[in-house]
């Protein structure tokens, strides 16, 4: 698939069909790209508050609290800092919200000017076609030293493409104003993949393969 | 106890209070208000515990005397700590933040001298501090500071602040607080009613004493007692009247419709004649409000509650939004088009008096609130200007083609870099159709109840996402957007 260049994505914005709210400059439509500027909440670490992160077998709730005791939401003024120490993990999200067209998905990267000072700006590039919200960035700081970002500046760029065959995206993280929480414990599969040694046992004693807990639909193994 | 152990716990005392300003400092909060306030509160307590140690040390000290003013600043002291609550409650996790900065620009055309902190409240309220704190902090503390330290302490805090406070239950609900566009109309109704110089009515006044003379349950000693003691009464009703109508006034003329149906909501399933009573803290009947609102709508805005006014003026694809609003106005006209509260008010003498008295100020009042609030806002433009036509559509356009798409309704034209950000008032009103046109009132059923707090949900992030773009677009626009840099 083709990566849509300028021209390409002057089209698409003055029909209307894919939005960037709001587009403060002209040149944040680049070549190939759009400059997307970071957003004022973030979610961040607390370390102190567990020892690790694991999952539960059985128990998928324990490990949605657990995550929201490992992170907490935080919000900055606009024209504030927020230090980035090395190696810290933050989640933030674009300034601008998003809506992309159901035939055009795009990757999130990281501004080389950024990078070059050690920021990593998205881990998990991906954002699915007809994706509507403020993509969820997660950022690293790989340098020696501490960073400072300043909500607003240019910290990554959209890269647009053209995607064939693709439905509307109404996934568990659409319509988001602020950097989500991960929802890794909604996964329908992890009860299975927890603990596949007692979905054999219960295959055993019932016969029919089929879990007496909620959780895999019919199409998951 | 003796003075020396007093004079040490003043000092501990204020210490305290300084611990909990440097804690606040550290929070995070919308605006820079809450931790002005609790630094003047604290550098007030510190400077006062000083003065105390410093006044010990004179040779003029007289244990004696002494006890006085130690008791008096002790007392200070405990009550500085207590406005330190307001800032406690304003940090950005109990607030909906995107709204601090919108509201206080709306509060700053309408009062340019006047600063807000919003805090939650626990009990079902919408309600503001009449007092400017700083007014009141000057004043408790003037007795015992000499005025330069005073100054010192808190000189920072340069306009009047008002706390305003909100029900905690409803953080998230943006729309609702368009019903702070009336809190902000308090002090509007106040500046009428310190001016307002009119006599009671010869015919009130006559009325009362009357009512009086032939009460035969009130024996002749005490008939002058009783008689002053309901002229007050008939004063107070009609001073309250005048600060609730004065305020739904001022919503409607800065916040249009999203004023009405979000004073309507939060009243809910109250009674609409309830007469006005000390138990009910002698609100006007809930009746007569949406009356004069309407009736204000009707007037200011014209053609925005005549059907045929509006038919004309909503796009065509925003029709079903006509449908929805029409309809949520009709309902109100039905109450508003009752006069059971008037034949209520008539119920107790001394508030039907008062009411009397009322109708004679109506039309002075809305005449000063209009005064004041031309130019404020997008909806009070301007008195005879087809203003509520034009508004009515941008909000249609917002709702339409933003809300409902699922887009903050910020702006409505992405295609112009940067876009023009929407106002508050315009956002607001965009919620409160797209709320009325295309969220259901109730879950259809039990298995809807997600879907419909999802719809919910989703209304109120973007409504309050928009509030708070549209607010930096502004302050971009300002600076020189749109230029390359």
């Amino acid at each position: 698939m083709s990566v849509l260049g300028r021209d390409a994505i002057h089209d698409l914005l003055a029909n209307r069909t894919l939005v960037v709210t709001p587009l403060l400059q002209p040149d944040q439509i680049q070549d190939a790209s759009i400059d997307v500027r970071l957003g004022n909440e973030f979610i961040v670490i607390r370390k102190t508050r567990i020892s690790s992160l694991s999952f539960e077998k059985k128990n998928r709730e324990t490990f949605g609290r657990q995550l929201h005791k490992y992170q907490t939401r935080t919000r900055i003024e606009y024209g504030e800092g927020f230090v980035l120490h090395p190696g810290q993990l933050v989640l933030g999200s674009t300034l601008e919200y998003i809506r992309l067209p159901a035939d055009i998905a795009a990757y999130v990267i990281g501004k080389s000017s950024w990078g070059r000072m050690g920021l990593i700006i998205a881990t998990a590039t991906a954002v699915a076609p007809g994706y509507c919200g403020t993509p969820t960035l997660e950022i690293i700081n790989l340098g020696e030293i501490p960073l400072m970002v300043h909500p607003g500046l240019r910290i990554a760029q959209l890269v647009l493409h053209r995607c064939e065959g693709a439905r509307p995206y109404e996934g568990r993280y659409a319509y988001t104003t602020g950097p989500g929480f991960s929802r890794i414990c909604e996964d329908p599969e992890l009860d299975f993949w927890l603990d596949p040694i007692r979905h054999r046992t219960i295959q055993k004693n019932t016969g029919t393969g089929i879990d007496a807990s909620p959780g895999p639909s019919p199409s998951g193994p | 106890m003796d003075n020396e152990r007093a004079i040490g716990d003043c000092v501990l005392r204020a210490e305290a209070v300084r611990r909990h300003c440097d804690r606040m400092e550290n929070e995070e909060f919308p605006s820079s208000e809450p931790v002005g306030l609790a630094r003047a509160l604290a550098e007030t307590a510190q400077s006062l515990s000083e003065f105390l140690v410093w006044s010990r040390n004179q040779p003029s000290y007289n244990n004696k005397t002494a006890q006085l003013q130690i008791r008096a600043i002790d007392g200070i002291i405990k009550w500085l700590f207590e406005p330190l609550r307001y800032c406690e409650g304003a940090v950005t996790s109990k607030v909906p933040w995107s709204l601090v900065g919108p509201l206080q620009r709306l509060c700053t055309q309408l009062l340019p001298h006047t600063v807000l902190i919003l805090r939650p409240k626990w009990r079902y309220n919408y309600t503001v501090l009449m007092s400017d704190i700083v007014t009141i902090i000057r004043k408790a503390v003037a007795p015992a500071l000499p005025p330069k330290t005073l100054d010192k302490c808190v000189g920072g805090l340069n306009s009047q602040l008002h706390i305003v406070s909100f029900p905690y239950i409803e953080r998230r609900s943006v729309f609702l607080h368009a019903a702070l566009s009336h809190e902000i109309g308090h002090l509007v109704a106040e500046e009428f009613i310190r001016a307002d110089k009119t006599p009671m009515p010869k015919a009130v006044l006559d009325r009362i004493l009357q009512d009086v003379a032939n009460d035969k349950f009130i024996k002749p000693l005490f008939k002058h007692a009783e008689a002053a003691r309901r002229l007050r009464e008939c004063a107070e009703y009609r001073k309250r009247a005048i600060q609730e109508l004065g305020s739904d006034l001022v919503a409607v003329d800065i916040l249009g419709f999203a004023a009405l149906f979000a004073l309507d909501a939060i009243v809910g399933m109250g009674n609409l004649d309830d007469i006005p009573s000390t138990r009910n803290t002698r609100y006007p009947p809930r009746r007569q409000r949406i009356r004069i609102m309407l009736h204000e709508l009707e007037d200011y805005l014209p053609g925005l509650v005549d059907p045929n006014g509006l038919q004309s003026g909503t796009p065509k694809d925003c029709v079903y939004i006509l449908k929805a609003y029409q309809e949520r106005i009709r309902e109100l006209e039905i109450i508003a088009g009752s006069t059971t509260d008037q034949a209520a008010l008539k119920g107790d003498k001394v508030v039907e008096a008062a009411y009397q008295w009322l109708d004679q100020s109506l039309n002075a009042l809305s005449q000063h609130v209009r005064s004041r609030c031309q130019g404020v806002s997008e909806v009070s433009f301007g008195q005879g200007t087809p203003r509520g036509i034009d508004f009515w559509q941008k909000a249609c356009r917002l709702a339409h083609s933003r809300l409902n798409q699922g887009l903050p309704p910020n702006t409505d034209d992405d295609t112009k870099v940067p876009p023009a950000p929407a106002t508050f008032e315009a956002i607001m009103n965009a919620g409160w159709l797209h709320l009325l046109s295309k969220i259901p009132a109730r879950p259809s059923d039990v298995a809807g109840i997600a879907s419909f707090k999802d719809q919910h949900g989703r209304a109120e992030r973007l409504t309050l996402r928009a509030l708070e773009m549209s607010d930096i677009q502004l302050m971009y626009n300002h600076w020189g957007g749109g230029q390359k840099v």
